[in-house]
């Protein structure tokens, strides 16, 4: 065991620090589910690409660093205490981008991601329908053979950010005589393809972040499928993996809230026992969350492939998320009400054990594969 | 950055719990709880000194391997999975380093080594006049509140602790004693570790239970609020385990003393006792009624997690050290 970094991994954290530093816009950017926001956020998007920090861990013939994944956890732990933006690309290149490395063709992968690396095409999840939430394989979306590609149609829901993005990422039923897990395909759908309409609608906090995706006849090409005809189930678990897993939600971003927390209670002019015991569970759970990462992706580093128990790190960071702004609040007292940074991080983080496959899915997931319980 | 252990640790490890499997099972565990000084229940501890595990981190020169904490850690959960009814981490684990540490000032050292000679520790964090030890009646050597005493210079008087095997006692000091030091920071690191092999064989027992055990026709294990719970205390325990490790690796690196050490040892403790704890309720809640008796095994694992989970601080007195770490103590 050594936990310590090397020169190396030392050498490339001061340099995103200073380059952070000089570069994150203060004050920060409005909310990037909003439209206007939003357009603030492709200029930092573009700014990061410019740098080659949009993706630090791709090849840097597409745009990255070469990161490896220590480097990558040293540039988000330096992202978020910088206090830089939301990552509004984050669907794409944390969710597809792997799929796309793994299961696509080398025509997809140079077609897709150096425009995505450079937030010219902006990618939005289409998993979710009205009738299938966690429960994903119960997905109706259909996808109709014609000659040389294939024609779309259905609807999607609760697509983040959908309203603001170029194209999609999806499960569809190519095999219509199939159910469940099998004869589902993957498919990469732009959304400006005639038959797509796209309606968003506000989030809990009243921003325009999620969206509805209508299908009516949409004709895409053969190469809108990603990993293959009828693989959709399997293609579509190893972005699930990276989703419950530390791409999506790596231990900086807990971190920086925990010192943010850290120094609110400092600050606070009655200090009460309690709330300052919850201050420091906080800071407890985020930083088990680090360090359950350091063994994570040794493992990972070692050659394993991410498995159930990415089910209890979502658990472990949506859960934990909460915990931490519901202790911001209460230690703001009647101030509480306000609909600043910790309100709407807070009502952020109530998302967290819905999306992604809710947390009581995610709790039998892992005591069904990872204790071996049977099947209810 | 490595974080996970080498083939020698994981052997070491693999080795002393088949060790415990053979000489210190469920048998070994009852006949403790009967009779926790008797030759039967102690069986295992000149087979482990065998081994070389009362001085793992002993110097050589003392007889020992002069292996660090990390390696301490993994042995000391398997000894809590195994539920061991001695003193290890009392003499291997606190006694052993913190002799090693004073310059071994009664000459102790080869003794604890070779096992011959036992040593228990006070587990209060300030212990005062009347301490609480474990495993009093076979212990010849007391550490109580960072003195070292010989058993003629303490008085003891028996105490029936929840936990049988304990062979708890009030010890009072008469002598002089030497100083050796905190026993608090090995304590609790020791103890943390304990508890994830704790809280790890708890779920393991209520899983297979929960498989085996039929109502309204199905496994209860079938049953999502059966899962749920499982499902929590597995996540309480494994994000435990790397802060255990972690804080083993500081402890060996920097020494207890050491910057930033003793927040480290507190979030392992903190975590593992919370985590122990919910793991205990959880495992007599799936067992229903079976783990509500003293006829069936499983309130051995319980009754040690309750002894343990408050030793060498509280979770909640870690959580306050780690307060005044970050400056919230005003």
């Amino acid at each position: 065991m050594d936990l310590t970094w090397s020169d190396t991994d030392e050498a490339f954290r001061a340099e995103a620090r200073a380059w952070l530093e000089a570069n994150v816009p203060r004050p920060g950017l409005p909310s990037g589910d909003t439209r206007e926001g939003f357009a603030r956020h492709l200029e930092w998007e573009r700014l990061l690409f410019e740098n080659r920090w949009a993706v630090v861990s791709w090849p840097t013939e597409l745009g990255g660093r070469g990161a490896s994944l220590w480097q990558w956890l040293i540039f988000e732990e330096e992202y978020y205490r910088a206090g830089a933006p939301q990552r509004v690309t984050q669907n794409g290149i944390f969710l597809l981008a792997p799929t796309i490395f793994e299961f696509g063709t080398p025509e997809q992968q140079q077609q897709i991601l150096p425009r995505m690396a450079a937030a010219e095409d902006l990618w939005c999840q289409g998993w979710s329908e009205p009738g299938a939430g966690s429960d994903l394989a119960g997905i109706t979306s259909r996808a109709d053979r014609i000659d040389g590609g294939w024609v779309l149609s259905g609807q999607k829901i609760w697509t983040t950010r959908g309203a603001f993005c170029t194209h999609l990422f999806g499960l569809f039923r190519s095999d219509a005589e199939s159910t469940r897990h099998k004869g589902l395909s993957y498919f990469l759908v732009p959304l400006d393809a005639p038959g797509v309409t796209v309606r968003g609608f506000g989030r809990l906090d009243g921003d325009e972040g999620f969206a509805e995706v209508f299908l009516d006849g949409v004709e895409v090409g053969d190469d809108a499928v990603l990993g293959g005809v009828g693989q959709g189930w399997s293609v579509a678990m190893a972005t699930t993996g990276s989703e419950r897993g530390l791409t999506l939600r790596s231990p900086g971003r807990f971190s920086a809230i925990v010192d943010r927390l850290v120094d609110l209670a400092r600050a606070a002019s009655q200090p009460d026992p309690l709330l300052m015991d919850r201050v420091v569970q906080g800071w407890m759970d985020a930083e088990a969350y680090r360090l359950s990462t350091l063994q994570a992706v040794t493992a990972l580093a070692g050659g394993a492939r991410p498995g159930p128990e990415s089910s209890l790190n979502k658990i472990w960071w949506s859960e934990m998320d909460i915990r931490l702004h519901e202790t911001a609040l209460a230690l703001q007292g009647d101030a509480a009400e306000t609909d600043d940074a910790w309100m709407r991080g807070f009502e952020f983080s109530l998302s967290g054990p819905i999306y992604a496959g809710t947390n009581e899915i995610q709790r039998n997931i892992a005591a069904e594969r990872l204790l071996g319980l049977p099947r209810g | 950055m490595y974080f996970g252990f080498d083939d020698d640790q994981l052997a070491l490890r693999d080795a002393v719990a088949a060790l415990l499997d053979k000489k210190a099972g469920l048998a070994v565990l009852q006949q403790a709880w009967a009779d926790p000084a008797g030759d039967q229940a102690w069986a295992a501890w000149a087979d482990l000194a065998r081994m070389g595990v009362q001085g793992l981190m002993a110097p050589e020169a003392a007889g020992g391997s002069a292996m660090d904490w990390v390696t301490m850690s993994l042995v000391l959960a398997e000894a809590g999975s195994a539920a061991l009814p001695l003193p290890l981490l009392e003499t291997a684990a606190i006694g052993v380093p913190l002799l090693a540490a004073a310059g071994d000032p009664a000459g102790l050292l080869p003794s604890l080594v070779d096992g011959s000679a036992v040593l228990t520790v006070a587990p209060g964090v300030e212990p005062g006049a009347d301490a609480l030890v474990p495993a009093s009646t076979r212990s010849g050597w007391f550490l109580v509140g960072g003195r070292l005493y010989r058993r003629d210079e303490v008085e003891l008087e028996p105490v029936q602790s929840v936990d049988r095997t304990r062979d708890l006692a009030r010890v009072v000091a008469k002598g002089g004693g030497v100083a050796v030091g905190s026993p608090v920071d090995h304590g609790a690191l020791g103890t943390a570790a304990m508890l994830v092999g704790l809280g790890r064989a708890l779920v393991r027992m209520t899983v297979d239970y929960v498989k085996d055990r039929k109502q309204f026709g199905v496994a209860v294990g079938s049953f999502q609020a059966v899962k749920h719970h499982l499902a929590d205390a597995t996540m309480r325990i494994e994000f435990a385990a790397p802060a255990v490790w972690a804080a083993a690796w500081e402890m060996s690196r920097r020494g207890p003393t050491g910057d930033g050490v003793a927040r480290s040892v507190s979030l392992a403790k903190a975590l593992a006792s919370d985590a122990a704890e919910q793991a205990a309720r959880a495992a007599l809640q799936c067992h229903g009624a079976m783990g509500y008796t003293d006829d069936y095994h499983l309130h051995l694992w319980l009754k040690r997690v309750w002894c343990l989970a408050p030793s060498y601080g509280t979770a909640r007195w870690h959580r306050r050290r780690i307060g005044a770490h970050l400056g919230l103590d005003r």
